[in-house]
C-alpha cells in the first residue's frame, strides 16, 4: 500500500485491479492484506466459553477468595481478569481481530493504549492531597471544635 | 460505499467456496484493500468510543478508590440475577450477530434476516430487563434527581429482612427508654451500633477519620479518640448525610454508565433495523457486500464488550 502514491498516475483495469495490486500478488506476504474468516464452529465454541465464564464471574461473587489468597481486593482482581478474558474472546473471535490485517490489529490496540494513558491521569489523584472543598460540607463543624457538647449537635435535634 | 460498483454491473457469484464476491469500488486497488479500509475506519470510530466510556470508567475507579465502603453498600440495591440475565442476553445477541455476518458472507438471505431478528429480540429483552431495574430504582428513591437514601434502605430492609426495620435517620433513639441522660460517648456508640444495624456497610469510625484527614492537617487528635471523632465531627445525622451523598454519587455513575450503554443499544437496534430493511428490499449494498453487516457487527460487539466490564464492576462488588 505504500507504493500506491507512486502508481497513482496509472490507470486501473476493468476489475479495479491496478498494476500495484498485481505487484502485491507476486509478493509472498500478500496474504497479510487478506482478511481471513474463521469457520462458524469457532463462534459456537466462543459463545459456549463466554457463557461458562459468565457463570464463573457470578460464582466468584459468592466466594471470598481472600480466605485462600491473602491479597487485598483479590476478588476484584480475579473478576477483572475473567472480564478481560471474556473481552479478548469477543475481540479476537467475534470481532475477528484474529483474521484481520496488521493495520486493524494496530488500530484496535491503540484504543486500549488510551486506557493506559488514562491510568496516568489517575495517578495524579493519588499523588496530591485533596483540597478542602465540597468535602468540608460533610463536617459542619469544620474541624474547629473538637470538644463540642453533644447537646448542641446531633442528639438534641433528633430526640425532639 | 460499493454501491456505485454494484450498479455498474457487477453481479454476485459464488466463486469462492460459497462466499459472495464483493464488488470493488473504483477508488480501491482490490477487494482486500477495500475491506481493510472499511474495517479500520470502523475501528477508528470504536477507539473514540473506548475513550468515551473510558472517562466514565475513570470516574468509577476514582470514587471506588476513595469510597470503597459506599460502593460495597450501594451494590446491594442492584439485582444480580437481572444483571446476569442481561449479560447472557447480550452474549447471545453477539453470537447471533456473528452468525448473521456469516450468513451475509455466504449470501443467505433467510439466515441473515433470521439472525438479525434474533439480535433485535435480544436487545429488546435487554432493554426490557433494564426498564424493570430502572423502575424499581425510581420506586425505591434511588434516582439521581429524587434521591432518598433512608427510603431506599427502608425498602431494602422490607425486601431482604421481611420486617419494617426502623429507619435510622428518622427515629434513632425513640425506641430506647431513658435514652436522654447519656454521655456523649455512649450516644455515639449507640448511634454507631444503630447505623451498623440499618446500614450494613456503614463506614467505620476509622474510615470516617481517614476521610477527615482531607479536611484538616491535624489528624493525630482525631484518630486518638474514637467517640470524640464521632460526636464532634461526624455526628450521626451528618454521617447519614455523608453516606447518602456518596450513595447518590454511586448512583449517578451507575445511571450515567448504564444509561449511556442503553443508548448505544438503542442506536444499535436502529442500525439492525436498517440492515434488515435493506436486505428485505434486496438492496445491492447488502446483497452484494457483507461489509455493512460486518461493521454493524463490530459496533454491536463493542456494546457487548462494555457490558462485560460493567456487570462485574457494578453488580458484583464484594
Amino acid at each position: 500500500m505504500a507504493t500506491t502514491a507512486t502508481a497513482s498516475h496509472t490507470a486501473h483495469d476493468a476489475h479495479g485491479h491496478g498494476p500495484v495490486s498485481r505487484l502485491h500478488e507476486d509478493l509472498p506476504h500478500y496474504s497479510e492484506f487478506h482478511i481471513k474468516h474463521p469457520p462458524a464452529s469457532l463462534f459456537h465454541r466462543t459463545f459456549a466459553w463466554l457463557l461458562f465464564l459468565l457463570a464463573v464471574t457470578v460464582g466468584l461473587y459468592y466466594v471470598d477468595l481472600s480466605r485462600f489468597i491473602p491479597i487485598i481486593g483479590i476478588n476484584l482482581i480475579v473478576a477483572l481478569i475473567v472480564a478481560i478474558w471474556k473481552a479478548s474472546l469477543v475481540v479476537y473471535n467475534f470481532m475477528n481481530l484474529k483474521g484481520s490485517t496488521r493495520l486493524t490489529v494496530l488500530w484496535a490496540l491503540l484504543g486500549f493504549v488510551w486506557l493506559l494513558l488514562m491510568g496516568g491521569v489517575f495517578m495524579d489523584y493519588k499523588t496530591r492531597p485533596a483540597t478542602p472543598g465540597w468535602q468540608r460540607m460533610e463536617y459542619p463543624l469544620g474541624g474547629q471544635d473538637i470538644e463540642a457538647p453533644l447537646s448542641k449537635t446531633a442528639a438534641s435535634a433528633t430526640l425532639k | 460505499m460499493s454501491l456505485r460498483a454494484a450498479i455498474a454491473g457487477n453481479t454476485p457469484s459464488s466463486s469462492h467456496g460459497g462466499v459472495i464476491e464483493q464488488p470493488v469500488s473504483h477508488q480501491f486497488e482490490d477487494i482486500d484493500q477495500q475491506n481493510e479500509c472499511y474495517i479500520v475506519g470502523m475501528w477508528t470510530f470504536l477507539v473514540t468510543e473506548i475513550m468515551f466510556f473510558g472517562a466514565f470508567f475513570l470516574a468509577y475507579s476514582l470514587y471506588r478508590t476513595l469510597y470503597p465502603a459506599t460502593y460495597l453498600d450501594c451494590h446491594r440495591f442492584l439485582s444480580i440475577p437481572l444483571g446476569a440475565t442481561n449479560t447472557g442476553v447480550l452474549l447471545l445477541s453477539s453470537w447471533a450477530m456473528v452468525m448473521a455476518v456469516v450468513s451475509a458472507q455466504h449470501g443467505r438471505k433467510g439466515g441473515m434476516i433470521g439472525w438479525l431478528v434474533l439480535v433485535l429480540l435480544c436487545s429488546m429483552g435487554f432493554l426490557g430487563i433494564k426498564a424493570v431495574e430502572y423502575s424499581s430504582k425510581f420506586r425505591e428513591g434511588l434516582w439521581v434527581g429524587d434521591f432518598n437514601y433512608a427510603k431506599a434502605n427502608r425498602e431494602w430492609i422490607k425486601e431482604e429482612k421481611g420486617d419494617e426495620g426502623e429507619p435510622f435517620a428518622q427515629t434513632p433513639l425513640a425506641a430506647i427508654p431513658g435514652a436522654a441522660p447519656m454521655t456523649g460517648a455512649d450516644t455515639a456508640k449507640l448511634y454507631h451500633h444503630e447505623a451498623k444495624r440499618v446500614f450494613p456497610y456503614y463506614p467505620t469510625v476509622q474510615e470516617l477519620a481517614a476521610d477527615y484527614r482531607y479536611t484538616t492537617p491535624d489528624t493525630k487528635e482525631l484518630t486518638k479518640t474514637e467517640a470524640g471523632v464521632y460526636t464532634s465531627y461526624t455526628g450521626p445525622p451528618s454521617a447519614v448525610e455523608t453516606a447518602s451523598k456518596r450513595a447518590q454519587l454511586f448512583f449517578s455513575i451507575y445511571f450515567g454508565m448504564t444509561g449511556l450503554h442503553a443508548l448505544h443499544i438503542i442506536i444499535g437496534m436502529m442500525m439492525m433495523l436498517t440492515i434488515i430493511g435493506l436486505r428485505l428490499k434486496d438492496h445491492p449494498s447488502v446483497t452484494l457486500d457483507y461489509m455493512p453487516t460486518e461493521l454493524v457487527g463490530l459496533y454491536w460487539h463493542f456494546v457487548d464488550l462494555v457490558w462485560i466490564f460493567l456487570f462485574p464492576l457494578m453488580y458484583l462488588i464484594s
